[in-house]
């Protein structure tokens, strides 16, 4: 060995820790770590018995002749919805398979020191700054043939036109309000020809991923033709609340301790002061106050850990159900624009608490879907049903409303935008509605929780 | 930020226990493949304490990897800007493709000097502040000597020099955890069967084309499982063991008669633990002849048949004065079960329990004349000894307990008013911590019993901690072990340590060292897992595919390369030819020959060669996405192997990428 590849490595290490080496079988072979593997350039180049026509959920036919120029000119754009646990992932996993070179990436958050253990492309020298930018800045340094534009904001501040750019978007939120809205926008970018069919130029490819601390999803979804998320609403059921006259009368565990100290102490007060749940003087006051309202019933295990968790609504996470999860929702989209294999057909789930079960499946399209069918909801309701109770009705019941809008097919109804309309039309909520509408009249409801999507509803009075 | 710890979402997982054991583990990765990284890069993430990257050198320059190997473990380089000469086939995010760019310069010596296990080292070890990453070159990964290298990790671990060579560190013995990844049978045999004679326990991960897998290998003699966090507990309530505990029996007694109860407030906030004891009470007055007399020395009845059961709700029902606003008696129908439900250690748990002994316990914790001073060391690790002593306790408290396991002091959220339901709470937590104290003391005398039958040698064991005893008992109605199948014993080779190339190159298809020995259990368990395959597409069954990859392997044991190498379609046709034989022949040495289900989708040449031309098509190709799904996968089961929480899966996950589906298997 010369002097001078030794000082190469003495600059950087320092003297070697086991000096000793590990005595070697005589009858060695040439390293394995040099063998050629085959690439993603491999299988793009050569035909499968299992190219992605072959598939349950045909979507595009693989085609070798043009399967490395293909990848390598590709002027495909992709859109990363989220930069957080799974955003991480999928741009890392985006870089490594090349498919697509331009990307966007959209998040409205800020790194925080607990994204620490997962989000990768952050160092705490990030903490603070925007995820999206941070992320983008990552890859395109380490990845120079890539190109990752990022937009730190929500995904309601861009329009129809923005979203109509991409092949395939993919997404890694962490709540089910933005996946609703993202899902409700993808879809209504689908046209419609003459005879009512999709028009297939128009169905950009969502993929959705999602995680809770060992478990998680992956789904595939062709707007119009496979389920979408809103028709899964039901497995994402919101927990139920403690009620009011627990939290305040009767508390029995340290979590009914602690909403009461965030929720009734602190607008209490502090009533023109929203909670910070991020600042620790904020934290540490519910924390304390919750300790004090505890330990006055008796009631034991109130933690500064458990406080931040109740209050915040945490979901743990880890490394590895985001590495899952992300990987096979861009393999899904790797496919899904090569075509080189088939599609996942429609759902996978994956647990991993106990050995590992995943799963699978079709998830049908629920025929009633208000996003991606046209169905007519029917409701029966009595003639003196007020319209505010009408509302009510929607947000509390399988739709999920968060604010919705009413018109019917003569007049609005109520309208929560522009200020000047819901004025005007803000009489109309405690009206009933035979005084609205007639009977079997067909309304039609607007919400921001989805985007320019409306539900049909007609009404019919008992 | 609230909060300034960085493992804030995980310690919500596995605790401080947990995390503590995991600073505590080095990770030793053997191959930095894909596969290989991303699994390291999911243990690093989350706080190992420290890992080991092992590589062989580059054919290029394997003169410069024979010094590198000279020089024994070494500390994780610098990152600087040469390592990160990222090529557009790049698919390993801690391992550069080498690109055009970094190649051609000429001041491309300095990037040529590192190591591909260096680079990965410091890429990796950058992730996280707290780990200590060391890397060790050697010339190949073939014919290494792994019993020497895992013997010196586990005597001498590489340090970070700040606590020197002298013994400084009080804390517990470091524990060690294996990761071959993408590594052929010619590593992974002799890898498994010193890991099997050492208690490490191993974890082989394989990305390969759209397929992938991650087989576990766990430490000797099995891996203990105290916390195996199941989802849907049910709570210890002991309504139906008969005497009540003295406890409950006195909460119980301060509530009046429901039915004279008047205050409808009152009513409604009587949690359902009591109420339930109450409708029993009346219930066995409708089904015995006789006046119910509360003798503790006979066993009352409780509803048994459905029937039983039935009018056992309608009574409940009716004893509430308005079931629309009494959200107790609602709960009380709705938990009507925990009435009767068995409270008594299942089946699964006695199965644990059987496979601790006094006797063996007693001569595995004994310290030996034999052992020499500072190397005394059990056959038995001392957590397992630990675990067994634990088991040993709660055997014996079963035997003085009708199989009621130490109350685990824990009662769900219910409607009640507050001094009832801390009343409560306090009843059963009294009970569970009399109960951990009689485990405690069982454990002592056990201990006791083990010194004197040794003429007072010392033990390997001690009484553990009061945390480790609360969490034993606490989870003790969910003890498991597992105890995978050694992955060499899949093999049938004379000589697992060293099988040379010789030994498991096939003379001819029949005796491909593949599967002579599958156990009869796992054989069943194979052939009943062919009556639930993907239904959509059963050929996209994850058995049929890792048969398949398994192919490959015998393919290579046999060529020394992996199949569709030379991309000519007669070339790709003929491998495909000769993958499918060995498809054949691994199905029937798993005894699936005559299952239907591989009969019609492998068995079948016009169905069954698809497979084998898909594999042949991967020419073992490192698609990223497939190796962040296994290394995901794995690293996920790391964190269950070394915190000894959750359940691990037993024994090998496949996934395939072709439609994105995935199946555990035992072998």
């Amino acid at each position: 060995m010369t002097s001078q590849k030794r000082s190469a490595l003495e600059m950087t290490n320092s003297s070697p820790t086991n000096a000793l080496p590990i005595p070697q079988d005589t009858t060695s072979r040439p390293p394995l770590s040099g063998r050629q593997r085959g690439s993603l350039k491999t299988l793009l180049t050569r035909s499968s018995p299992f190219a992605n026509e072959t598939g349950s959920l045909p979507i595009g036919e693989f085609d070798t002749s043009n399967g490395g120029s293909q990848h390598a000119t590709s002027t495909a754009k992709i859109l990363v919805v989220g930069a957080g646990g799974l955003g991480c992932e999928i741009l890392k996993d985006l870089a490594m398979s090349c498919v697509v070179r331009d990307i966007v990436v959209i998040d409205l958050d800020t790194i925080d020191v607990t994204n620490l253990n997962r989000q990768f492309l952050f160092r705490s020298k990030d903490v603070g700054h925007s995820k999206a930018e941070v992320a983008a800045k990552f890859i395109n340094e380490r990845c120079p043939w890539m190109n990752v534009e990022f937009y730190h904001g929500k995904i309601q501040d861009k329009d129809a036109e923005f979203y109509r750019q991409f092949k395939v978007v993919i997404s890694g939120l962490d709540n089910v309000e933005a996946r609703r809205w993202l899902n409700g926008m993808i879809n209504n970018l689908v046209e419609f020809d003459e005879d009512g069919d999709p028009n297939p130029e128009t169905i950009i490819p969502l993929v959705d991923g999602g995680t809770e601390g060992f478990s998680g999803q992956s789904r595939l979804i062709l707007p119009r033709i496979t389920s979408c998320f809103e028709c899964s609403l039901d497995a994402f059921a919101p927990t139920a609340a403690v009620p009011l006259c627990t939290i305040a009368e009767t508390p029995r565990i340290p979590e009914h301790c602690i909403a009461y100290a965030y929720v009734l102490q602190w607008a209490k007060e502090f009533p023109d002061r929203k909670l910070d749940t991020d600042s620790p003087a904020d934290m540490k006051w519910v924390y304390e106050k919750a300790l004090e309202r505890a330990n006055q019933f008796g009631i034991g295990g109130v933690t500064y850990m458990l406080t931040m968790g109740v209050v915040k609504n945490i979901i743990p996470a880890v490394a590895s159900t985001n590495a899952i999860v992300s990987a096979v929702c861009v393999n899904e989209a790797m496919k899904v624009l090569s075509f080189c294999s088939q599609s996942l057909n429609t759902y996978m789930m994956y647990m991993g608490s106990e050995g590992i079960h995943s799963h699978t499946f079709v998830y049908e399209q629920k025929s009633t879907c208000p996003v991606c069918t046209t169905h007519v909801h029917r409701m029966a309701l009595s003639p003196s049903t007020t319209l505010n109770a009408l509302l009510q009705q929607l947000c509390e019941g399988e739709f999920r409303l968060k604010s919705p809008s009413v018109t019917s097919s003569s007049k609005t109804l109520y309208m929560r935008k522009p200020a000047a309309l819901e004025k005007a039309t803000k009489g109309n909520l405690d009206k009933p509605l035979n005084e609205l509408i007639n009977s079997g009249e067909e309304l039609t409801i607007t919400d921001p929780v989805f985007h320019d999507t409306s539900l049909q509803l007609i009404v019919t009075f008992e | 930020m609230a909060t300034t710890d960085k493992y804030d979402r995980q310690l919500r997982l596995w605790g401080a226990s947990g995390q503590r054991a995991l600073g505590n583990t080095m990770v030793v990765l053997l191959g930095s493949s894909a596969c290989g990284t991303e699994t390291l890069k999911n243990l690093v993430l989350p706080g190992v304490g420290s890992f080991l990257v092992v590589d062989d050198g580059d054919e290029a320059s394997s003169s410069e990897a024979a010094d590198a190997a000279a020089q024994g473990v070494q500390k994780c380089p610098e990152l600087d800007s040469s390592m990160l000469q990222f090529g557009e086939q790049s698919s390993n995010f801690f391992l550069p493709a080498p690109s055009k760019v970094a190649t051609g310069g000429d001041d491309g010596n300095n990037n040529k000097k590192l190591s591909k296990a260096a680079i990965s080292c410091a890429l990796l070890s950058e992730l996280n502040p707290d780990v200590l990453g060391f890397h060790y070159t050697v010339p190949s990964l073939e014919g290494l000597d792994y019993s020497a290298l895992l013997e010196k990790i586990k005597q001498d671990p590489p340090s970070d020099g700040s606590s020197s060579s002298a013994t400084t560190t009080t804390t517990l013995p470091q524990k060690i955890l294996v990761i071959a990844a993408d590594q052929p049978s010619t590593v992974t045999l002799p890898l498994s069967y010193e890991c099997h004679n050492r208690s490490i326990p191993l974890l082989v991960v394989r990305s390969y084309g759209l397929l992938g897998y991650a087989r576990i290998q766990t430490a000797t003699p099995y891996h203990c499982i105290t916390e195996a966090k199941k989802s849907n507990r049910i709570p210890d309530l002991r309504l139906s063991a008969w005497p009540l505990f003295e406890g409950l029996k006195n909460v119980a007694s301060t509530v009046s008669n429901l039915d004279e109860m008047d205050d409808t407030k009152d009513h409604s906030h009587v949690p359902f633990v009591i109420v339930l004891l109450q409708a029993l009470d009346k219930w066995r007055g409708t089904v015995v002849s006789a006046p119910f007399n509360p003798d503790p020395a006979v066993r009352p009845r409780y509803p048994e048949t459905f029937q039983e059961k039935e009018d056992f709700r309608k009574l409940v029902k009716g004893m509430a004065k308005n079931l629309n606003n009494e959200i107790n008696f609602e709960e009380s129908i709705r938990e009507a079960h925990l009435t009767w439900v068995d409270g008594r250690v299942s089946d699964e748990v006695k199965e644990v329990l059987d496979r601790v002994d006094e006797k063996e316990f007693f001569a595995s914790a004994v310290k030996s004349e034999m052992d020499v001073e500072g190397s005394a060391t059990s056959s038995v690790p001392a957590h397992v000894l630990q675990f067994q002593l634990l088991a040993l306790a709660l055997k014996r408290f079963l035997k003085q307990n009708d199989d009621y396991p130490p109350l685990e002091g824990k009662i769900p959220d219910m409607t009640s008013d507050t001094a009832r339901f801390v009343a409560l709470q306090e009843a059963y937590q009294k009970q569970a911590e009399q109960d951990r104290a009689t485990i405690c003391e069982i454990a002592k005398a056990l201990l006791d019993e083990c010194k004197q039958a040794s003429n007072g040698c010392d033990l390997h064991v001690s009484i553990p901690s009061d945390d480790e005893i609360v969490t034993f008992c606490k989870n003790a109605r969910y003890l498991r072990i597992l105890e995978t199948r050694p992955l060499f014993a899949e093999y049938k080779v004379q000589d697992p340590a060293s099988p040379t190339l010789s030994i498991l190159k096939p003379t001819s298809f029949e005796n491909i060292p593949n599967f002579d020995t599958i156990q009869a259990d796992a054989r069943d368990d194979l052939q009943s897992a062919m009556f639930d395959p993907y239904e959509t597409d059963p050929i996209q069954t994850p058995l049929l595919w890792w048969i398949a990859l398994r192919a490959c392997d015998a393919f290579y044991d046999r060529h020394e390369h992996y199949p569709g190498k030379h991309e000519q379609e007669l070339a790709l046709e003929s491998d495909a030819n000769e993958v499918y034989k060995f498809m054949t022949q691994i199905a029937t040495n798993l005894g699936l020959s005559e299952c239907d289900f591989i009969k019609e989708h492998l068995l079948d040449s016009s169905k069954g060669k698809d497979l084998a031309r898909e594999v042949v098509r991967y020419d073992e190709a490192e698609i990223h996405n497939i190796a962040a799904v296994v290394g995901g996968v794995a690293s996920q089961e790391a964190v269950k192997l070394i915190t000894g929480q959750y359940v691990p899966f037993d024994d090998t996950y496949v996934y395939n990428g072709i439609a994105s589906t995935a199946g555990v298997y035992r072998f």
